[in-house]
């Protein structure tokens, strides 16, 4: 009698289902912990949007976005104030970040994917909202070139890392290097950069509903400049001793991980 | 650290509602508050209906004011810098309070407007419409019977164990992470005594990375208990939990489907 094998599906990439479960309970339960005021005052940036964008870091890439799906719906439950749009902030808050993380950690391979999306985000970042829809939908234009020039830091410099060899080769190298400056100046480099793309969309999408007046919008891009560096700073402090913890704790290890 | 919303056992009305209809409720709730607005009456009318909604249901639900109270605690800040923003940058004509002059440029009038104070309440309203809809799903609705709308929405079965689970799992991480806190405050490191820069510096790490290994480890358990009772087995499935869609859960879609439909016509007719 010819022997029946059936494949049993126990992984989300090369992840366990129980471990990205559980960091996705941990991600969601973050989402109640503020790091950072909003600049300008009123809500708060949850300490699950450092975990969105580590968790690629920690259960490869597949596993991280798929365990930031899971922790920004059960985050927009426990707490609806760090989540005021819904599904709209599930996907700003959580999966963006660990999503351009993962590009930077596979953009060996996938610089044909994270190039195009850093110019869309650049796209975005310099013409929503003042400039599409603009007068069609009641915003008037920004002072310029001072406008372009202030939003081009959030994306230019990320663009440039993605587009050149110190993006293609040297970080994605550095991130698994044994030598740990390097390896934790990658880990800074990949949030800087995965952040800076971030902002875009993140911030803009609430400067179209609130109706930011074009001299808020300078003002907004102005005082976030130190915050993105800052934010980085904060997740890379956070993330390099769990990979360390990770890495001596015997536990197995996850393929595309960074442990 | 405590989460306000969770599931809470009671026999009313919106608690036997078929979990479909509650998230067609949220999903109408982001369809109402993604339309653009402008500071009219009917604008801030059609918001108020559905607010108006939500909050029926939620004392219908017999839900506590202290966990709605709670919200608007965090998101007071938020309302606050809204309405002083959109108050001095809204292209308004009527000014409502003057502030001052300031000599820059051409000389620019601090001037709260009529228009922009107004149009600053009914983005604030439209959050708090959108805030106060999920609760009323997640305080309403038991973990099996998510997991079994999940399934019956045809999702792919390991996203919706996922999900359920994740959302069980989150008391198991306060539990853990009290523990934790408990350990290092032994070692006299106590965090709630810091300010918000020591903080995030100092206070999360020796804090998360146990708590990440202790989740990991369970993580083990977990997976080799998952796969003990067949999890990811191929083969039909059958559910703990069949729910059956009643005419009172047609009745309460239809219901919700009207006051949606009254709320636009409110703002575009």
């Amino acid at each position: 009698m010819a022997e029946v094998k059936h494949e049993v599906k126990r992984a989300v990439g090369p992840a366990s289902v129980a471990w990205i479960t559980l960091f996705g309970a941990l991600i969601g339960v973050t989402a109640l912990i503020p790091i950072f005021p909003y600049v300008g005052g009123g809500g708060y940036v949850p300490l699950a949007t450092p975990f969105g964008a580590m968790a690629p870091m920690l259960l490869g890439p597949v596993g991280g976005i798929t365990s930031s799906v899971v922790g920004g719906l059960i985050g927009m439950f426990l707490a609806p104030g760090a989540f005021p749009l819904g599904l709209v902030d599930v996907g700003l808050n959580t999966v963006l970040p660990a999503f351009l993380v993962s590009l930077i950690i596979l953009n060996t391979r996938y610089w044909k994917v994270s190039v195009p999306v850093a110019v869309v985000i650049g796209l975005f970042g310099a013409l929503f909202p003042f400039y599409i829809p603009g007068a069609a939908a009641g915003f008037d234009r920004p002072q310029e070139p001072l406008y372009t020039i202030l939003a081009s830091i959030y994306w230019l410099p990320s663009l440039i890392i993605l587009a050149t060899p110190l993006g293609t080769r040297m970080i994605p190298a550095w991130l698994v290097s044994g030598d740990r400056r390097l390896k934790y100046t990658g880990i800074f480099l990949a949030f800087l950069t995965a952040m800076w793309l971030w902002w875009n969309p993140w911030s803009k999408i609430y400067w179209y509903l609130f109706r930011y007046a074009p001299a808020l919008g300078v003002a907004t891009t102005i005082a976030y400049l130190w915050w993105i560096p800052a934010l980085a700073l904060v997740i890379t402090i956070i993330t390099m001793p769990l990979l360390e913890a990770l890495g001596r704790s015997g536990l197995p290890k996850v393929g595309d991980a960074l442990w | 650290m405590r989460t306000v919303f969770h599931y809470i056992e009671r026999d009313t009305f919106v608690h036997r509602l078929h979990p479909m209809v509650k998230l067609l409720h949220i999903l109408l709730t982001l369809g109402l508050i993604v339309v653009p607005y402008w500071p009219t009456l009917r604008d801030l009318a059609a918001l108020l209906v559905w607010l108006g909604l939500n909050a029926v249901l939620g004392t219908v639900a017999r839900l506590s004011l202290r966990q709605f109270g709670f919200l608007a605690k965090i998101l007071l800040g938020t309302f606050l810098f809204i309405l002083l923003t959109q108050g001095f940058m809204y292209r308004g004509e009527t000014p409502l309070i003057i502030l001052g002059h300031l000599a820059i440029g051409g000389g620019v009038d601090l001037v709260i407007t009529r228009e922009g104070l107004f149009f600053g309440i009914i983005l604030c309203m439209r959050m708090l419409t959108a805030v106060s809809a999920l609760p009323l799903f997640v305080s309403t609705t038991p973990v099996s019977s998510i997991m079994a709308v999940l399934t019956s929405l045809r999702l792919p079965p390991t996203f919706s164990f996922m999900f359920v689970s994740a959302l069980s799992f989150t008391s198991m991480i306060f539990e853990m992470w009290s523990t934790i806190l408990d350990a290092q405050r032994l070692r006299a490191f106590d965090i709630e005594s810091m300010n918000v820069f020591r903080r995030l510096s100092r206070a999360y790490v020796p804090v998360l990375t146990p708590l990440v290994l202790m989740l990991f480890r369970k993580g083990n358990d977990l997976q080799i208990a998952l796969e003990a009772k067949g999890f990811g087995a191929p083969g039909p499935r059958t559910q703990l939990e069949v729910l059956r869609f009643t005419w009172r859960d047609g009745l309460a879609a239809a219901g919700l489907v009207g006051v949606f439909v009254l709320c636009l016509w409110i703002k575009y007719a």
